[in-house]
């Protein structure tokens, strides 16, 4: 048990990173990393989402969709148990932390639509992960992203005072960044806890 | 408070209509994907192993990896595994003769990068497996026999992890 | 309506990768094959199109509060629809593509255009509009998948060119021996790399244009 969890939290923080190896989440990685406090904010609020969502998702799942045989609904239920646990995270988190909230308030609408999240769902579906394995999964799956935007945000600071071609402003110079921190983070498939 | 009951019903109605076209939907392709899955494992098996009929059996041993075990009608056995590659789970079905040699595999699932670690289905991988044992039935980084896919060590160790679980599941039922 | 100027907007102009940067993750994870990267175009071509069509004809009765949320509803289902006639009637493709099927209901493209265009227009311009830029979309891919095929792996139409038995098992044509590929390409990096830079080639041509029109109103 103690390895399995092990490994899953490796395998979804370093080897298997949902940015730089499953290319899910890219949007707001790209579109929320100009600066590392704010990439720190989507990363925590994101990991945040994705631990519930999983947990939720799974006892709704389980209990719910495969006792009726209502499996060709997962995905319209994922999306909606995911969009209703986001705007009740934000009330939540407005009337009873409002630090919290002003901290992370602007990046919890994005993350209905950030696809790492419903893509750690649909994982955990396909992966057959216990309760413990998909909550675990979905909080790893988050530091994971918080890890890779924080990364990806401190380099993207320096690259601004960089010279590069002017075709590459904007965008490109940001996906080159991304494709060598990928590249980088190659170096630890086969990483293996036994 | 009225308006709220009212964006809930008018939400609640689309998502019914919306559930409603897709059981529709569900019960058109419902049919065809069970036939699929069905011939594809079929298939896969009459690949490890020649056989007329099996009976599954079961296994509780320590190999977790083992999912289904099915005993043949001339002893040998097929064994189906998931491990985890380099990208998520590879599911593999093993025939396994009665003297605890491989006789076959066969990827019947995975999600490994198109082009890569898929290429464990092709034959060049796939046909160095027949006559081997656990210990053999290794890469050769490993001290074992087989030739890994090129850029994809890692595909190819959890195929061998998959075979290695397969035979010691087999050797414990025996 | 303006059919030629909705056409070369999908297109180019305003192409929903290239220059409104919508739908990155799918673009990048599954262009690795020709035959993906085609399949997964036209799924979201026919989805976005039929979004766009239910959505610009219901814009009058979707109530402004909630309208995000029946949005996504309805994306979600046509996405399902997709996905179980993909399972049963093409397999090869729904294995290959796997999870990014079922994410396509994420893919901002879809979502971005029912609220940017599909809320506000009629329904024939909105159909267009899912078309054209459907197509946008597919011609991305496709063009990515066939660079990073070819220079990856050396090989063209893999999935669909020489097939064996059905769609999905071909060999495509191999155009150099494989072990000569750059094999990144088809991994992560490659998806990064290939998309920048064609990014930046847009924008290239984009800025290129502009200067010359510039020009020409000048004289």
């Amino acid at each position: 048990m103690l390895t399995s969890i092990l490994s899953i939290s490796l395998g979804a923080i370093l080897i298997n990173n949902f940015i730089f190896s499953q290319f899910l989440g890219c949007c707001p990685f790209l579109g929320c990393s100009s600066k590392v406090d704010t990439a720190v904010g989507m990363g925590l609020a994101v990991t945040f989402v994705m631990g519930l969502a999983s947990a939720i998702c799974w006892v709704v799942n389980e209990y719910v969709l495969m006792p009726l045989g209502l499996a060709f609904l997962q995905t319209l239920t994922f999306i909606l148990v995911i969009a209703a646990l986001v705007q009740f995270v934000e009330m939540f988190l407005k009337k009873s932390i409002p630090s919290l909230y002003s901290a992370l308030g602007i990046y919890l609408p994005l993350i209905t639509t950030n696809c790492a999240v419903l893509g750690v769902v649909l994982l955990n579906v396909q992966n057959k992960y216990n309760f413990i394995e998909s909550t675990v999964y979905g909080i790893t799956g988050g530091l994971g992203f918080l890890l890779a935007i924080v990364l990806f945000a401190s380099v993207r600071e320096r690259v601004e005072f960089a010279e590069y071609p002017k075709s590459f402003e904007g965008f490109p110079i940001c996906l080159v960044t991304a494709s060598l921190l990928a590249l980088a983070f190659m170096g630890f498939s086969g990483m293996k806890i036994f | 408070m009225n308006k709220i009951v009212k964006l809930t019903l008018i939400l609640f109605l689309v998502s019914a209509i919306v559930a409603g076209v897709l059981g529709l939907t569900n019960m058109v392709t419902e049919e065809p994907i069970r036939l699929y899955n069905e011939k594809k494992t079929a298939e896969a098996y009459s690949a490890v192993m020649d056989f007329d009929s099996y009976d599954e059996v079961s296994y509780s041993g320590d190999r977790s990896e083992v999912t289904k075990v099915y005993k043949t009608n001339n002893g040998d056995w097929i064994v189906e595994a998931e491990v985890s590659g380099s990208q998520g789970m590879i599911t593999v079905a093993v025939g396994v003769k009665a003297d605890l040699t491989c006789n076959g595999i066969s990827i019947i699932s995975s999600s490994e990068t198109s082009g890569l670690g898929s290429k464990a289905s092709n034959a060049e991988f796939k046909d160095q497996f027949p006559g081997l044992t656990a210990d053999q039935a290794k890469v050769t980084k490993d001290g074992g026999q087989i030739n890994a896919i090129t850029g994809a060590t890692i595909t190819s160790r959890a195929v061998c992890t998959a075979v290695g679980a397969a035979i010691e599941a087999v050797s414990t039922l025996g | 309506m303006n059919i030629k100027k909705q056409f070369k907007d999908g297109l180019i102009t305003n192409n929903p990768v290239l220059v409104q940067l919508l739908g990155m993750c799918s673009t990048m994870a599954i262009t690795t094959m020709f035959f993906n990267g085609i399949g997964m175009g036209i799924s979201v071509l026919i989805i976005l199109t039929c979004c766009n069509v239910v959505i610009s004809a219901m814009r009058k009765i979707i109530p402004n509060d909630i309208r995000i949320a029946v949005f996504v509803v309805i994306i979600a289902g046509f996405v399902t629809i997709v996905d179980l006639l993909l399972q049963a009637y093409v397999p090869a493709l729904s294995e290959s593509l796997g999870v990014f099927i079922p994410l396509i209901v994420v893919n901002c493209i879809i979502i971005g255009r029912a609220e940017a265009f599909a809320a506000k227009n009629s329904i024939g311009a909105s159909a267009l509009d899912g078309i054209f830029q459907g197509l946008g979309y597919t011609i991305v891919l496709t063009i990515m998948c066939i660079i990073r095929e070819f220079l990856g792996s050396g090989s063209f139409g893999k999935g669909i060119i020489n097939t064996i038995n059905g769609i999905g098992t071909g060999n495509g044509l191999q155009i150099f021996p494989e072990e000569f590929g750059a094999k990144l390409l088809t991994m992560p990096f490659g998806g990064f790399l290939t998309l920048g830079c064609l990014i930046a080639l847009m924008q290239y041509a984009l800025r290129k244009s502009a200067e010359k029109k510039e020009k020409e109103g000048n004289k």
